[in-house]
């Protein structure tokens, strides 16, 4: 490891905490963009993907998903020999389902955390009647959850009526039909298509698998809710109706969620590379005084779901994108201790829209500037962490592995900064990089999945810095064709080996 | 012509025989209807490109993408288009 | 080769953007009437 550079100076926010979760929605995974619109044009779809899909003891042993919640470091996964599915006949799926850094939450559990997440009156949610004490009693026990069972059923025209005239979406288990999903049927809701059933489960799996994620904060940090003194939310939805279609709102709904009584919070939009800009903008608060503890927040992508379910069909392959991945990160003032978030002038990795004439220019901003501003190279990043696509999800989908293309990128980079040859390419790849783990959720998998390792390899010792790289594909907003780069440097605190 | 910036050669075939042939798999808007249109790769046409443009944009992609894989994908290219 | 053909450029965020594909081709003399930059993530 590098003694190079400025120590992480003082004033330098750090990443306190961390928690990483997946939710297993099986039975989501028809309301996912593809599978819904492909359901659409040929019904025979949905038989045909309902039995490609997990079981949650299947779900929980899939390496994958372990090394998300850190029963598994990126080395170890690396090291555990492909395919990686199919697996739950070797593990119990029980046990292992909370890891270091959260949990696998199971459908059910999370259609009860849906439930809590409703506050309308009538509400969004509902359960049919032979559902509700199971659903309610299963969360009541939860030693982390457990908050979110203070949910209460009210009396109900049955929602069946609603499914069967489309204005609502079922929720199912299996074959079991167990409530639905209703549209807002109120006179403001009414004939506002940014009000219909999808997109408000989606916007409610979004709060849901937030609140998940920062309950699980709490829990790590032992701190109180009201301790939260602001929170960043920072996915990739759109929260509103058809006059302010995604002005967002969901850092506050997902605080109120946890009670975190003492907190404002505002959304940050930036595609995949949102939890990246959101932590940065958490960082500035912190460093700035303005606020003592930041908690940022990240639901899951339904739209997402079974997105590649055609190639995994077409394979033989069981589903394997049927999880919503759920993130949370704790920013305070230097505690002497915690990993430090570089923010000194220009440590912070931009994409000019000037630079972003050519992709080489962005690459060089984005990599090399910032390590500059800090009087280090590239030679003293241990990691790099750039987006960390389950490669066994994106080969069989016909990308490719993304991870190793965006090392090969970062390679490239190293060259052309003339700190190693074009043979050493490969070394390099193999010394700063590692496999990819996260399910594809879009702005989940963008370098962050990394933080929980890292933070852990930083307080034993065992790494000094990693280099966090997003990117962000605004193009796909319609009016630009611009992509974005965001990335940040975190290093171990220079303290906390005294 | 088709010029493509993608790097999979499994999608390339088929995009590739798709604009020349027709939808392979006969389904979608072009299940056999042959447009008759040359597909290259950019790999494949620096010879084509002023080297200052090529320098700029490519020289990166190039530095980035595996000697094998360049090779894979023109020669992918080359027998779609049957040369 | 390029020059004065009409070009359908197809991209890939992780491979070679739309545009870079774009820039080659319009320095070469190519007219570009199409171009997507998928995203497969």
């Amino acid at each position: 490891m590098s003694s190079a550079g400025k120590t992480a100076g003082a004033g330098n926010p750090v990443i306190r905490n961390c928690a990483q979760c997946l939710v297993h929605v099986p039975d989501l995974v028809p309301y996912g963009s593809k599978p819904w619109r492909e359901i659409q044009k040929d019904p025979s779809a949905g038989p045909r993907l309902m039995e490609a899909l997990r079981s949650f003891p299947q779900a929980v042993a899939y390496p994958p998903n372990q090394t998300f919640i850190g029963n598994l470091t990126p080395d170890q996964l690396a090291g555990t020999a492909r395919p990686w599915f199919g697996r739950d006949d070797e593990q119990d799926g029980e046990a292992l389902c909370t890891g270091p850094f959260g949990e696998i939450v199971s459908q059910d559990l999370f259609f009860g955390i849906l439930k809590a997440a409703n506050v309308l009156t009538p509400p969004l949610i509902e359960f049919v009647p032979e559902h509700r004490a199971a659903l309610k009693a299963h969360l009541a026990e939860h030693p982390v959850l457990s908050r979110f069972a203070e949910f209460s059923f009210v009396p109900q025209p049955t929602i069946e009526a609603e499914i069967a005239d489309g204005s609502a979406l079922a929720l199912r288990s299996g074959e079991t039909r167990l409530g639905g999903v209703r549209r807002d049927n109120r006179a403001e809701g009414r004939e506002d298509e940014n009000l219909d059933a999808h997109t408000l489960l989606e916007t409610l799996c979004v709060k849901a698998s937030g609140a998940i994620a920062l309950q699980w904060l709490l829990h790590r940090e032992a701190i109180d809710a009201a301790d939260i003194d602001f929170v960043i939310s920072c996915g990739e939805e759109a929260a509103g109706d058809r006059y302010q279609r995604g002005a967002g709102g969901m850092a506050k709904s997902i605080a109120q969620m946890c009670a975190c009584t003492s907190a404002s919070g505002m959304d940050v939009k930036n595609f995949c590379a949102g939890p990246a800009s959101a932590l940065i903008t958490a960082g500035a608060l912190v460093k700035s005084g303005l606020y003592k503890r930041v908690a940022v927040v990240a639901g899951g992508s339904l739209a997402k779901l079974g997105m590649k379910y055609q190639s995994f069909l077409q394979a033989g392959m069981p589903v394997l994108d049927d999880c919503l991945g759920a993130m949370a990160f704790l920013v305070t003032p230097d505690d002497g201790a915690s990993p430090v978030l570089h923010m000194e002038p220009g440590a912070v990795g931009t994409a000019s829209i000037g630079a972003s004439t050519s992709d080489e220019a962005v690459y060089r901003e984005l990599i090399l500037e910032p390590l500059k501003a800090l009087g280090l190279g590239m030679s003293d990043v241990d990691k790099f962490a750039p987006e960390l696509h389950n490669p066994e999800i994106m080969e069989h989908s016909g990308s490719g592995d993304v991870v190793h293309k965006n090392y090969r990128l970062i390679a490239a980079i190293a060259v052309l900064a003339e700190q190693i040859t074009k043979a050493e390419m490969p070394g390099f790849v193999e010394k700063v990089g590692m496999t990819g783990f996260a399910p594809t959720q879009g702005h989940i998998p963008s370098a962050v999945p990394f933080m929980g390792h890292a933070m852990q390899a930083m307080r034993d010792g065992a790494m000094r810095r990693a280099m966090f790289l997003c990117k962000a594909s605004l193009f796909l907003n319609r009016v630009t064709e611009l992509y974005d780069g965001v990335s940040f440097l975190l290093e171990a605190n220079p303290q906390a080996s005294r | 012509m088709v010029v493509f910036g993608l790097n999979e050669p499994a999608n390339l075939r088929i995009m590739a025989t798709t604009f020349k042939e027709g939808d392979p798999s006969f389904a979608g808007a072009l299940g056999g209807i042959a447009l008759g249109l040359k597909s290259y790769h950019i790999f494949e046409l620096k010879s084509e490109i002023p080297a200052e443009t090529w320098a700029g944009e490519m020289a990166f992609e190039e530095l980035q993408t595996e000697d094998e894989l360049i090779e894979e994908i023109c020669e992918t290219m080359r027998q779609v288009r049957g040369e | 080769m390029l020059s004065d053909k009409k070009v359908a450029v197809f991209g890939e965020r992780d491979d070679v953007t739309g545009l870079a594909v774009r820039k080659c081709v319009e320095a070469a003399g190519g007219e570009v009437v199409y171009e997507a930059t998928s995203c497969f993530v």
